[in-house]
């Protein structure tokens, strides 16, 4: 089961596909589900050399929001997509650097420096 | 139920193991935070901790079973926040959980929010059965 509302809008722009989070709150259990579909989907119908998660909007994630862009970046891997992550807020960056996962996701400040970095 | 004496904030509330089911105690807790002034990076910590703790409760604990309730509590001054989770299941045994920050395991997608609770909040205490504590002091109070 998932909800109704988008909350991906994707642009493109080079070699990238570029998602911009809609939400600001990722923490309820159907829009993670649904938000996480519509990660999926572009991931595995994605024609560029990399995808661009922006957050700018996000305020608040759950463990479960990380468990979807794990389950993501391990899809882009075997898709052989370089998946970035940008715009991530100081609170939330905290939870990736006490997970650790900021070693595992390529995490950028901005979505130019996503763009242009070496994949 | 909450109540209010020496400037204490007291609440505690039952319900059923759906997802959502505690999203009133949640923002009734920030709610409380908000009007004693508590810091934004203090409301994340303990938003964070408090969704987890009820996650587990209501994911692991009571394995989703409408039927068996999660029982929660808060406590809170200007200062200090106490909160307890409490479900019907046996417990958590954490020893038997894999690290998750390690290497080998930082892509396996779940596992690790006792982990952000820990980390985030000042004191947590595992309880018998399926019941923890989790207490927060005032980034402000600390520096």
């Amino acid at each position: 089961m998932s909800d109704s509302k988008v909350h991906l809008l994707v642009r493109y722009e080079d070699d990238a596909a570029i998602a911009d989070c809609l939400d600001v709150k990722l923490n309820e259990e159907l829009s993670i589900q649904s938000w996480g579909d519509e990660l999926y989907a572009l991931i595995e119908n994605c024609k560029k050399e990399r995808v661009i998660v922006n957050f700018q909007n996000v305020k608040f994630m759950s463990s479960s929001a990380l468990r979807v862009l794990i389950t993501a970046n391990n899809k882009a891997k075997t898709k052989r997509v370089a998946l970035f992550l940008c715009r991530i807020d100081d609170n939330i960056l905290e939870v990736f650097k006490i997970t650790k996962l900021d070693s595992l996701f390529k995490i950028r400040p901005t979505e130019v420096e996503a763009l242009h970095s070496q994949i | 139920m909450s109540t209010q004496f020496n400037n204490v904030w007291r609440c505690a509330m039952s319900f059923p193991s759906v997802s959502g089911a505690g999203d009133a105690f949640v923002d009734a807790v920030l709610l409380e935070l908000e009007r004693r002034a508590w810091s934004s990076k203090d409301l994340f910590a303990v938003q964070l901790a408090l969704e987890e703790a009820i996650a587990n409760a209501v994911e692991h604990g009571n394995r989703r079973d409408a039927s068996k309730k999660v029982d929660v509590y808060a406590e809170i001054s200007f200062e200090r926040v106490l909160l307890s989770v409490r479900d019907e299941g046996e417990g958590f045994d954490e020893s038997a959980t894999p690290n998750p920050t390690l290497e080998e395991n930082l892509e396996i997608p779940t596992g690790r929010g006792l982990l952000l609770i820990r980390s985030f909040m000042t004191n947590v205490w595992l309880g018998s059965g399926g019941e923890i504590f989790m207490e927060k002091t005032t980034t402000d109070a600390d520096a």
